[in-house]
């Protein structure tokens, strides 16, 4: 029996080590860039599947660039040409509340504005952006899940927020 | 807008999370720090809902048969399933295939074989045939007594275990019950085959128990099919014992020499009358307690 543990992915562990490292961020990456419509996580599992059936063609080291170019062909078959809309959790209502009428208003209106200046980012912009923002990652770790360079990175989300800045005092 | 570069540049590190305290306080010092900060507090709402990976590795896993690890137990374990489960459904179908067709005491049972031939099954009989089976064997065991009335070209095996009937022709009886083994051919031929020797009976030729008689009976049909039970010379236990069958009921003798041979014949659908015909040849006393009968050979003695 010959151990494959270094020329590919086949090892079950090893596997197993690469789905947990790489699924979660794989999803948001998905997330992030095509909304929830086309089913991210339909597509996280399609892809790691298909890693797996091909684990002795794909090295431990080309293993996740295989997997993200995967799941965004599987997402790119069917994207829709809709623009992305990404959901926001709804301000929880209080029963009581100081605030007026007025401001909860706002607030909503200020929701809507976010909502629509995110889905007019590039997908670029908006992986970097809100893996930063929402996801808590610092520039050189999303340098490298996106597979490019940390000044890359800082480009497109510094780009994303002023981009971001200037659509919502517009609108 | 205008933002300048050293703005921009504090804006860049509290994006990376890489101020220095110094430099915080200098981006809490900027106009759009309000903005910023109310901004990328609003931005957590859109956050990703929670990616649940349970039982995703699983099921990944479990798609292909690796030669490796745990999988092996598994698709051992699950081999050994199937062939528990072929085995077992094949046993099932196999064991489900013979038809058992019974007869209770008292009763008579008219049945059919899988080649349409007829077969009616006396008191206290079964038969037993294979229907899956009926094209390359042709095989009924019977335990018991059993006129067939076989359909015209068609042949097969009566096997009791005192002896195969071979049919040939057409209408015969079969008789197994305890060591006797009778059988009567009606029409066409059969072929007995017993303790190591065979015999090719015609019609109303008598086989019983290695004995051949031959042009003995005239009948067209065994008597029990027309609900009488005929005996010549026959041991009187034997007749009682057919009675039993016949009545379903259980016989006592008292002072009775049960080894005296009986002639004759008794009815299946008249108990009273039957007795009598028992009896009175041997001056026999019979009273029934609820299902069984005393017979007392009070005269003979």
């Amino acid at each position: 029996m010959k151990k494959s543990t270094d020329k590919d992915i086949c090892n079950e562990s090893l596997f197993a080590s690469f789905f947990t490292k790489y699924s979660k961020t794989l999803f948001n990456f998905l997330y992030y860039k095509f909304g929830e419509k086309l089913n991210p996580e339909d597509k996280v599992q399609e892809a790691f599947l298909k890693v797996w059936q091909n684990c002795h063609k794909i090295t431990p080291d080309k293993a996740k660039s295989y997997l993200y170019t995967t799941a965004n062909n599987l997402m790119l078959n069917q994207a829709s040409h809709e623009k992305v809309k990404l959901k926001y959790a709804e301000t929880p209502q209080k029963s009581h509340t100081d605030e007026s009428p007025e401001y909860v208003m706002e607030e909503n209106q200020y929701m809507e504005k976010i909502q629509k200046a995110l889905s007019n980012l590039t997908e670029a912009q908006r992986v970097a952006f809100m893996m930063n923002r929402v996801e808590g990652k610092r520039f050189k770790e999303i340098a490298e899940i996106l597979d490019i360079s940390t000044k890359a990175v800082e480009k497109r989300i510094y780009g994303a927020l002023k981009k971001l800045r200037e659509d919502i005092e517009g609108l | 807008m205008s933002i300048s570069m050293e703005k921009a540049t504090l804006i860049k590190k509290w994006l990376d999370n890489d101020l220095s305290p110094e430099e915080q306080k200098q981006f809490e010092a900027l106009e759009d720090y309000n903005e910023l900060i109310q901004l990328s507090d609003k931005l957590q709402q859109f956050k990703a809902p929670d990616y649940t990976s349970d039982g995703v590795l699983e099921n990944i896993l479990a798609t292909k048969k690796s030669k490796k690890g745990k999988l092996i137990s598994f698709n051992f374990i699950s081999k050994v399933a199937a062939i528990f489960v072929i085995g077992f459904s094949l046993f099932y179908f196999l064991s489900n295939t013979n038809t058992t067709v019974n007869a209770l005491a008292a009763n008579k049972v008219n049945t059919k074989l899988p080649d349409n031939s007829e077969v009616i099954i006396n008191a206290s009989s079964s038969i037993t045939f294979n229907k899956k089976n009926w094209k390359t064997k042709r095989e009924v065991t019977l335990n018991g007594e059993a006129y067939f009335k076989v359909a015209k070209g068609e042949k097969f095996d009566v096997v009791t275990k005192s002896g195969t009937v071979t049919i040939l022709g057409t209408e015969f009886n079969v008789k197994n019950r305890g060591n006797d083994f009778e059988v009567i051919c009606f029409e066409g031929s059969v072929l007995v085959t017993s303790n190591g020797t065979s015999e090719k009976l015609a019609p109303g030729d008598y086989f019983k128990t290695g004995v051949m008689m031959r042009s003995t009976i005239n009948n067209t049909s065994p008597a029990w099919i027309h609900n009488e039970s005929t005996f010549i010379s026959e041991p009187f236990s034997k007749v009682l014992e057919e009675f039993e069958r016949q009545y379903d009921i259980k016989i006592k003798t008292e002072k009775v020499d049960t080894s005296l041979l009986f002639t004759g014949k008794f009815i299946h659908d008249d108990i009273e009358m039957a007795l009598k015909t028992l009896t009175l040849p041997f001056n026999i006393v019979a009273k029934q307690k609820n299902n069984t009968i005393i017979l007392t050979g009070e005269r003979t003695k």
